[in-house]
């Protein structure tokens, strides 16, 4: 889902001037610290409520299990011992031997559990992504130059509209116009273009609206900045304009959302896939969480957010490199 | 060239009419906001239909002057249901904003204030909680909680709090170094005093534009989270749930879907359009 | 000690009721004759490839997960049981060739088909049934291998007496052991080398080796699995329309969680069988052309429980009323089709031991309305629901987790309910925690309790309403209770059936239960799915299936 679309300043922009091999180890640390935070806080998150899902399963009327059998059974798992121990054992079992468990509803290794989810939701998160940006660059481009008359005024709402619209909305009226309709759509393809565009369209319109706004922010004030004027009053064209200095300069701020947007990608895949019916890590998610199974959540959402930390680590490392004004800061 | 003197003057024409869109837009999404409001408040001055009890033989009926929205597969009023579901839609995002507002602020003052020690500590813990989708952190928090509006409200609150936190805690810096707050502790203001006495007041602009944001995007999300079957049971009336019934009806009754989904992307929109308002109103 | 197999014995012993009250799903055997057509004219061509879609895929496939009713349709495709219930419902062996019985039932020897093997090339014999058995009815703790629930708790051991026959022994009489066994689809034979892997092993398909007409190609967990034929099959039921290989080359069983979404694949010819059709649209498909199977389960009707020891459910008056003020027809009307029936009683009407006791619970809302006033339930809120000593009449139920249709039936119920001013309440569960919610233990108890069980013998419904089994009516009622003693105490299955009617009529007349609509199996396929059909559980039967051009 899209969050705000406030862009943040990299921390290392204020730090460029002391961008060394200390700083760049000391980011990386606090990256892995967050990262087992994230394990953790999903294990007490899910652990709050009493019981487990495997002893609920095994309670079944219908199972007819003995007190014995189910001791047997939660003891394979581990699930007879205190909860911080069950944590200490999972932090141990990860740490010092790479594992993440066995998925107490597939009774798979986890990692193999999410490995199947992986693939189908990269390539859905990939076609949106690219659907999203180019989605915002014409939007931004024609909000910026076209006169408010001839739509760009229009233009510039289209951001909080698709910010307004929900995933699974967007699915089901694409569904409804493109399958029903026009009968374009395939379901039972899992690969190929044709399955992976509509619902990587579905996810890329709501995602593509921070984009857009920011991207229209920062031409509005590239225009204003100094270079612009200087460059205008060289007489160079406006096409040159745009994508010798206007561009470069937009690209920046927006560089500084991308692991936002690679978080709402991944959140949004989870209702898009459910919509279209379309497996991946996001059902593998949705399932883990419905089922309590644990090992698989903590490990999906770890997942994920290390995903989305490494993506803020390049951009925040990278960022003074690309940004000309701290390269000089930087230079000096 | 023509390029020096277009632009400019190309602003100062635009500028007029720009604004007077601007404000258009403006008091449309005011007026949107003031009728989902006036539904959630008084819902039965807008429909004589019940939102429950439904005539069976009546089912599937296209929208029409009898039924504006049409009926569903109970011959319910899907009119009535969306009208009656603004109650909990708007009840339920002002709980999860009031969560993520409360729990942020504390984190984000706390932290911006403080400084040093705390706010490496709670700054971690943000960036633990930023780090994980918010919609993902959703479907965790309302799982653990068990399946209901309310839970699904506090679950979409707890995914915002990170976002609120973050901004209340550059504000408080912000805000922190400004004059008026240092010459408060020159005249014996103590850190208590002034955490409340200033910095908080001075950052109430921009927490109320990101409080509006976040309140179509708690509708957005709790309705996501009921489409997924994580919230109230039917036959709640409640605009996710609308839609997750109704879609199994697309293909021949497409208004169980689309009435629900256009009301809410309408409300939506009119937030976020009061979001731009209040700031650029800065 | 040998036993002379004997097949007069099998046959005489029953139109024998096998099936399962499988796991927290629902289950059962069909007495109604598949509604899938054996094409008489046309001759079946081998060859083709079909799509299957299913609403839930497993992401793992040990054979104790199989449970589901989405699973166990995809199991059945490639693994084989001992014995199995025909589409009459009549018990037949299959990889068994018969069985015979000691005098107090507490032996049973199985005679095993020659000629059988698994597709990794090991041999069925008596002894890897027996290894099958000892895992499925005493399971491996070691292993996290949960015993099959569905196997009678006095399983003791099976042992191998010849090459081609297996010995189980029990601690206790079972006379229905070979009926538990059919009906248990989580009691296929499965290879030795499949069977003695760990779990994460057994749960990796690739690693599953069978007997049956397919065999697993590939699998993608929570996604598809591909079966491709196996050639040199040639063991079919006896029920079986031809022998040798199967028709169709390949089979390919992909989850498509939406219903709109696999209504819509069959429609524009995606695919060919669909599992779970939605009720709205089966009366479309079938104007299209599609083949709609509902196939009931011998078992429990969709229906709920009166928990009796809870608030405002002891006068019996009370629970007469919500009986007689559900309209079973406009349930049907509005939310089924012409191929739902109404119920006639606890069980399906194909049940053997079925009774119609529609007379009880009939549609009377005038009825209802006086018997609630009598009861004292005289006040009205002001949402006109009523009220007595100011506390409103009001009820509340989890709709199951299991079946996606509950949730539509109680708001109608809920909307019927209304109208002789009784309230009812649903609540959300989520899937894990609605058995422990739901539990005839909870305090305070739950007022409803959804069932949808099969039943394919009367020692279900002791299993089910006896005050020292699920106690599923909350309360001891010494006269059922003794009843339902006597269904398991009874020797042959006339009085068994006869005893059953007898806690049928029992449980209406003192209205400890509200039936409400049968519930089928269903499933739709293309007009050129020809030789399609359902067996008694009701599993789905592709060995005949083939496709016309």
């Amino acid at each position: 889902m899209a969050t705000v679309a406030i862009p943040r300043r990299p921390r290392s922009a204020r730090l460029a001037g002391s961008y060394n091999a200390r700083y760049v180890i000391a980011r990386i640390g606090q990256a892995v610290l967050a990262v087992v935070l994230v394990y953790v806080l999903i294990f007490i998150i899910v652990t709050v409520l009493p019981g487990n899902p495997v002893s609920a399963r095994l309670r079944s009327p219908e199972l007819n299990y003995t007190e014995k059998q189910i001791n047997d059974l939660l003891a394979y798992y581990r699930l007879d011992r205190p909860v911080w121990a069950q944590l200490g054992y999972a932090l141990e079992r990860l740490i010092l031997h790479g594992d993440w468990g066995l998925s107490l509803d597939a009774g798979r290794p986890v990692t193999s559990v999410i490995r199947g989810g992986i693939p189908s939701t990269l390539e859905l998160a990939g076609a949106s992504f690219v659907i999203a940006a180019l989605l915002a660059f014409v939007i931004s481009i024609g909000a910026f130059y076209l006169p408010a008359k001839l739509g760009g005024g229009v233009l510039r709402t289209f951001p909080s509209l698709f910010l307004s619209m929900p995933n699974f909305l967007i699915g089901l009226v694409i569904i409804d116009v493109f399958s029903f309709n026009l009968g374009w759509f395939k379901i039972t393809t899992y690969d190929g273009l044709s399955a992976l565009i509509y619902p990587a369209v579905t996810l890329a319109i709501p995602v593509s609206a921070p984009i857009a706004q920011i991207f229209i922010s920062a031409l509005d004030a590239a225009r204003t900045e100094q270079y612009s004027t200087v460059a205008i009053s060289k007489g160079i064209g406006r096409f040159t304009l745009l994508v010798r200095h206007l561009l470069p300069n937009a690209a920046l701020p927006t560089l500084t959302i991308t692991a936002i947007i690679v978080g709402d990608l991944l959140g949004g895949s989870m209702i898009t896939e459910a919509v279209f019916g379309r497996p991946g890590l996001g059902t593998v998610i949705e399932t883990a969480a419905t089922d309590q199974d644990v090992p698989v959540l903590q490990a999906a959402v770890t997942l994920t957010a290390v995903l989305f930390l490494v993506i803020n680590l390049i951009v925040d490392l990278i960022y003074p490199l690309l940004d000309p004004r701290l390269r000089r800061a930087t230079a000096r | 060239m023509v390029a020096l003197s277009t632009v400019p003057r190309a602003r100062a024409r635009l500028s007029l009419p720009a604004l007077t869109l601007r404000n258009a837009y403006t008091l449309v999404a005011a007026l949107i906001i003031l009728v989902v409001l006036a539904w959630a408040i008084v819902p039965g001055l807008f429909t004589s239909h019940s939102p429950y009890a439904g005539i069976t033989r009546e089912q599937f009926q296209a929208p029409s002057g009898a039924h504006l929205f049409g009926t569903d597969q109970f011959g319910r009023d899907v009119f009535a249901r969306v009208v009656y579901g603004t109650r909990s839609a708007v009840l339920t995002a002002l709980v999860a904003v009031g969560i993520g507002l409360f729990a942020g602020s504390l984190i984000g003052l706390v932290a911006g204030f403080f400084g040093r020690a705390v706010d490496a500590v709670l700054g971690r813990l943000i960036d633990v909680l930023l780090a994980i989708p918010a919609f993902l952190l959703a479907v965790i928090v309302v799982v653990s909680l068990g399946f209901a509006t309310v839970n699904a409200a506090i679950a979409v609150g707890a995914s915002s709090v990170a976002v609120f936190a973050r901004l209340i805690r550059s504000e408080a810096l912000r805000v922190k170094g400004l004059p008026f707050v240092e010459s408060a502790y020159l005249v014996g203001g103590n850190k208590l005093q002034v955490l409340f006495g200033h910095v908080l007041p001075n950052t109430y602009r921009s927490v109320l534009a990101l409080g509006v944001l976040q309140f179509g995007i708690a509708i957005i999300n709790i309705s996501a989270l009921a489409f997924l079957g994580y919230g109230s049971p039917p036959p709640a009336a409640d605009w996710g749930l609308q839609v997750a019934n109704g879609k199994d009806f697309l293909y021949r009754y497409p208004w169980l879907v689309y009435a629900p989904g256009i009301v809410m992307v309408l409300t939506v929109l009119a937030l976020n359009q009061l979001n731009k308002s209040i700031s650029k109103g800065r | 000690m040998t036993f002379e197999l004997d097949r007069r014995n099998l046959f005489s012993l029953g139109a024998l009721f096998a099936g399962s009250g499988l796991l927290a799903a629902c289950a059962g055997a069909s007495g109604s004759p598949s509604q899938g057509t054996s094409d008489v004219n046309a001759q079946p061509k081998a060859g083709g490839e079909i799509f299957y879609l299913n609403a839930f895929e497993n992401a793992g496939w040990a054979q104790s997960q199989v449970g589901s009713w989405h699973a166990l349709q995809v199991w059945g495709l490639f693994a084989e049981y001992l014995f199995y219930a025909n589409s009459k419902t009549e018990i037949a062996p299959h990889l068994a060739t018969g069985y015979t019985h000691n005098a107090d039932f507490t032996k049973f020897n199985i005679g095993i088909r020659k000629g059988v093997t698994f597709s990794n090339g090991e041999k069925l014999d008596a002894q890897t049934v027996a290894l099958n058995l000892n895992l499925v009815g005493l399971g491996d703790s070691s292993r996290a291998i949960p015993r099959v629930a569905n196997i009678p708790k006095v399983y003791k051991q099976a042992t191998a007496v010849s090459d081609y026959e297996v010995e189980v022994a029990l601690t206790d009489p079972f006379p229905a052991f070979i009926q538990q066994l059919a009906g248990s689809s989580n009691a296929a034979i499965l290879a030795p080398a499949t069977i003695k892997l760990p779990l994460a092993e057994q749960s990796d398909l690739k690693n599953t080796f069978a007997t049956g007409p397919w065999v697993v190609e590939s699998w993608k967990a929570g996604k598809e699995v591909v079966l491709k034929r196996r050639d040199d099959y040639n063991w079919p039921r006896p029920d079986a329309k031809h022998t040798g290989p199967a028709y169709l080359e390949k089979i390919t069983i992909q989850q498509v969680s939406q219903n709109l979404l696999r209504v819509g694949a069959l429609e524009s010819g995606q695919a060919q069988v669909v599992h779970y059709t939605q009720p709205s649209a089966e009366s479309r498909l079938q104007g299209e052309g599609f083949k709609i199977i509902n196939a009931f389960a011998s078992g429990s009707v969709w229906g709920l429980h009166i928990r009796v020891n809870a608030r405002n459910t002891q006068d019996v008056r009370v629970r007469e009323a919500l009986n007689r003020a559900i309209d079973r027809q406009e349930i049907i009307n509005t939310l089924y089709n012409s191929g739902w029936k109404v119920a006639q009683g606890p069980v399906n009407s194909q049940t053997p031991w079925a009774v119609d006791l529609t007379e009880h619970f009939k549609y009377d809302p005038a009825r209802a309305n006086r018997l609630l006033n009598e009861a004292g339930w005289t006040g009205r809120d002001k949402d006109g629901y009523r009220t007595k000593d100011g506390e409103t009449l009001e009820f509340i139920e989890y709709p199951s987790v299991f079946i996606t249709t509950s949730r539509d039936d109680l708001t109608l119920i809920a909307q019927q309910w209304k109208k002789v001013g009784v309230k009812l309440t649903l609540k959300n569960v989520d899937y894990d925690n609605y058995n422990t919610i739901t539990a005839v233990t909870i305090k305070p108890p739950v007022p409803l309790y959804e069932i949808h069980w099969g039943a394919d013998y009367p020692t279900f419904l002791w299993r089910w309403w006896h005050s020292g089994q699920q106690n599923q009516f909350g309360a001891p009622d010494k006269e059922l209770d003794t009843l339902l003693e006597q269904v398991i105490a009874a020797k042959t299955d006339a009085e068994v059936y006869s005893l059953a009617k007898k806690v049928q009529q029992f449980v209406i007349e003192n209205h400890y239960f509200i039936p409400v609509h049968e519930f089928p199996q269903n499933f739709s396929a293309a007009g050129n799915l020809k030789g399609i059909s359902t067996d008694g559980y009701p599993r789905i039967r592709l060995y005949d299936a083939w496709l016309d051009a």
